[in-house]
């Protein structure tokens, strides 16, 4: 069966704040079926082999962590399939190259969103910073506001 | 005068290093350095710690081959714990360890060299990339991304996550396969088979237009060292140590590879944080060897398995003796995972393989452990010596990339002689510079057990140490940048 929703949460779980995707998708996976069918990922990074997933989903959010923003806030935004020829690399693979890799190869990608969860602590450890921890139900309630914008 | 260089975008190799080129009297190059330039000292900070935490620990040097870190530290614990783990427990860890081959391989076919290979070496440099693949070939990019996708989604499905799975453990592993698993698994492979064989008939119609590069990169007699099974098979998870020399002569067979350091030293040079094995009887630099795939498939009587072999037999043709142009590797990657492939297929419909029992119990039982197995890269080696209490007294870690360090800057040196002419840096030969370095996979954050970044720093030093010129990639990803 096609999901119709792919979450995907990305960052280091090990490095404090950066796991703030990770835990906002898993949040997301452990409330109870809604009636959207949603897969929910955790990962590093994102790589190219997401981009099939990608492809056979009628939406996606993504989730990361940010710095730029005050500690704890949080900030959605649509995305689109990045133009050109995209830079390659590990570090440097966004959410916008997935989506175009995944209309390049695979002919298809959905409508897609970031969700970013802004840290403060980006230090070695697994615990997220208090405002941190703070913003992940919100950001979780977001996400999840996203998904059944999909059955709309 | 220093010239500067643009190279945008350039690498795809992981970690950090920096290349000095030196001249003699009349501006020929004389030899080349690669520096590797990172140092992260995991054989230090894990003494004190308790053994059983070293798979684990160890794991973390690397995020691309966790897989091999993880079963040569478990196997060196298994000689701690001086059991003999089971059979099934065998051949899962084995099982991983092949899915491991064939993501780390089409990754560093697919995403990092296909590019030179679809593109050509003097292509745009901003579409040499895995997009720019993506444009020219999008079955070889798609293709690639299967492929990859099919070892990790294994690693995972047996090991629970995709990067540092804690499933292999000391003893053997912590669970066992379920039916419902085993059946998953196998209804991938076949797709996975077509996908190598049609890789392979591709590489087959494009390699040749790379004579030039055959002809130069790292193409020069060597040594070549490997395990092999005791019939002298390839082997990717245990056996013996054999080194063969270029004219394909066996100088040394079955050896024990808890007693490497009979046949192998380090030396050390200035120059690097990373050490240079050698075949400690013919000496330091003559005891050069290569490790990897190229070396396996050199060594090895034959490989086991009807298509692989297939293959090799035809690899085999390329020359007389050993195969010595590490351009090679790759040629030898994608043999190999034909190879892991048809094993899986071996090793999943064996009857034992869904035996419950996979781990053996013990506390430690010797204060001594050597654990080898064959990483993507080549012979892996964990050794680790503890106390009374358990607690770790000394490690030593040999890493693949280690090993083919000497042969990587004879590798530099031959390109650099062969396309510098005067006290400049063409763009063609640091492009090739990165090539035969890629050859070689190198892992550099593995083998120096390092965080890997990987800017390219090329100097051209005269013989009076003057700097004549120099190219520097500003990349801190080591995944495209500047070189100036």
């Amino acid at each position: 069966m096609t999901p119709m929703v792919l979450v995907v949460g990305y960052g280091n779980p090990l490095r404090q704040d950066d796991g703030a995707g990770w835990q906002v998708a898993q949040r997301v996976e452990a409330l109870p079926p809604s009636g959207t069918d949603v897969r929910v990922i955790v990962c590093h990074q994102l790589t190219p082999e997401l981009a099939e997933p990608l492809s056979a989903s009628r939406r996606a959010v993504f989730i990361d962590a940010g710095i730029e923003g005050a500690p704890g806030s949080v900030e959605s935004r649509s995305i689109v399939p990045a133009s050109g020829t995209p830079q390659f690399g590990a570090h440097r693979f966004g959410p916008s190259e997935l989506l175009a890799t995944a209309q390049a190869l695979f002919g298809a990608s959905p409508a897609a969103y970031l969700i970013t969860v802004n840290g403060r602590d980006f230090g070695y450890g697994s615990e997220l910073s208090e405002p941190v921890k703070d913003s992940l139900d919100a950001a979780a309630a977001l996400v999840v506001e996203l998904t059944h914008a999909a059955e709309k | 005068m220093t010239r500067q260089i643009v190279i945008d975008p350039v690498t795809r190799i992981e970690g950090h290093a920096k290349i000095t080129i030196h001249l003699d009297d009349d501006g020929r190059v004389q030899n080349a350095e690669f520096h590797v330039t990172q140092f992260r000292g995991f054989e230090k900070f894990c003494e004190g710690r308790p053994f059983s935490e070293m798979p684990s620990l160890m794991a973390r040097i690397c995020g691309i081959c966790p897989v091999s870190h993880l079963i040569a530290s478990a196997k060196a614990c298994d000689e701690l714990l001086a059991v003999q783990i089971p059979r099934t427990g065998q051949y899962l860890r084995r099982l991983m360890n092949l899915a491991q081959m064939v993501q780390s391989h089409a990754l560093s076919f697919f995403h990092l060299a296909s590019p030179d290979l679809l593109l050509g070496m003097d292509s745009d440099p901003g579409k040499r990339n895995i997009f720019g693949v993506l444009e020219a070939h999008p079955e070889l990019a798609r293709d690639g991304i299967q492929l990859r996708k099919f070892g990790q989604q294994i690693i995972e499905w047996l090991g629970g996550k995709r990067i540092h799975p804690a499933w292999v453990v000391p003893g053997g592993v912590s669970a066992p396969l379920t039916a419902e698993r085993r059946d998953q698994i196998l209804a991938t492979v076949p797709e996975a088979l077509e996908i190598a064989k049609r890789t392979i008939k591709w590489y087959k119609g494009v390699y040749e237009k790379f004579q030039s590069e055959i002809a130069t990169f790292a193409n020069f007699p060597s040594l070549f060292m490997g395990l092999t099974t005791e019939r002298g098979r390839l082997a990717l998870y245990d056996g013996k140590l054999r080194f063969m020399d270029e004219a394909g002569n066996i100088i040394a067979d079955r050896l024990e590879p808890s007693q490497y350091s009979e046949y192998i030293e380090e030396a050390v040079e200035p120059y690097s944080y990373l050490k240079f094995p050698y075949y400690k009887p013919m000496g330091y630099p003559d005891g050069c060897y290569r490790v990897g795939p190229l070396a396996r498939l050199n060594i090895c009587t034959n490989c086991g398995t009807p298509i692989a072999d297939a293959e090799l037999t035809e690899f085999r043709q390329i020359q007389e003796g050993a195969v010595l142009s590490s351009f090679h590797y790759h040629y030898a990657r994608l043999i190999e995972i034909i190879f892991c492939l048809e094993r899986m297929e071996i090793y999943l419909t064996h009857p034992d393989i869904l035996s419950k029992h996979v781990r053996a119990f013990a506390g430690p039982n010797s204060l001594e452990g050597v654990g080898v197995t064959e990483a993507p890269r080549g012979t892996l080696i964990h050794h680790y010596r503890i106390d009374e209490n358990g607690l770790m007294k000394w490690a030593n870690l040999i890493i693949a990339t280690g090993h083919n360090n000497a042969a990587m800057n004879r590798g530099v040196t031959q390109v650099a002689k062969h396309y510098i002419k005067g006290a400049t840096i063409p763009e063609g030969m640091l492009n090739r510079v990165e090539a035969v370095i890629r050859t070689y996979d190198p892992c550099l954050s593995c083998s120096t057990h390092a965080v890997g970044q990987m800017p390219l720093h090329v100097q051209l030093v005269a013989p009076d140490g003057t700097l004549v010129a120099e190219a520097r990639r500003d990349d801190p990803d080591g995944v495209g940048g500047r070189i100036r």
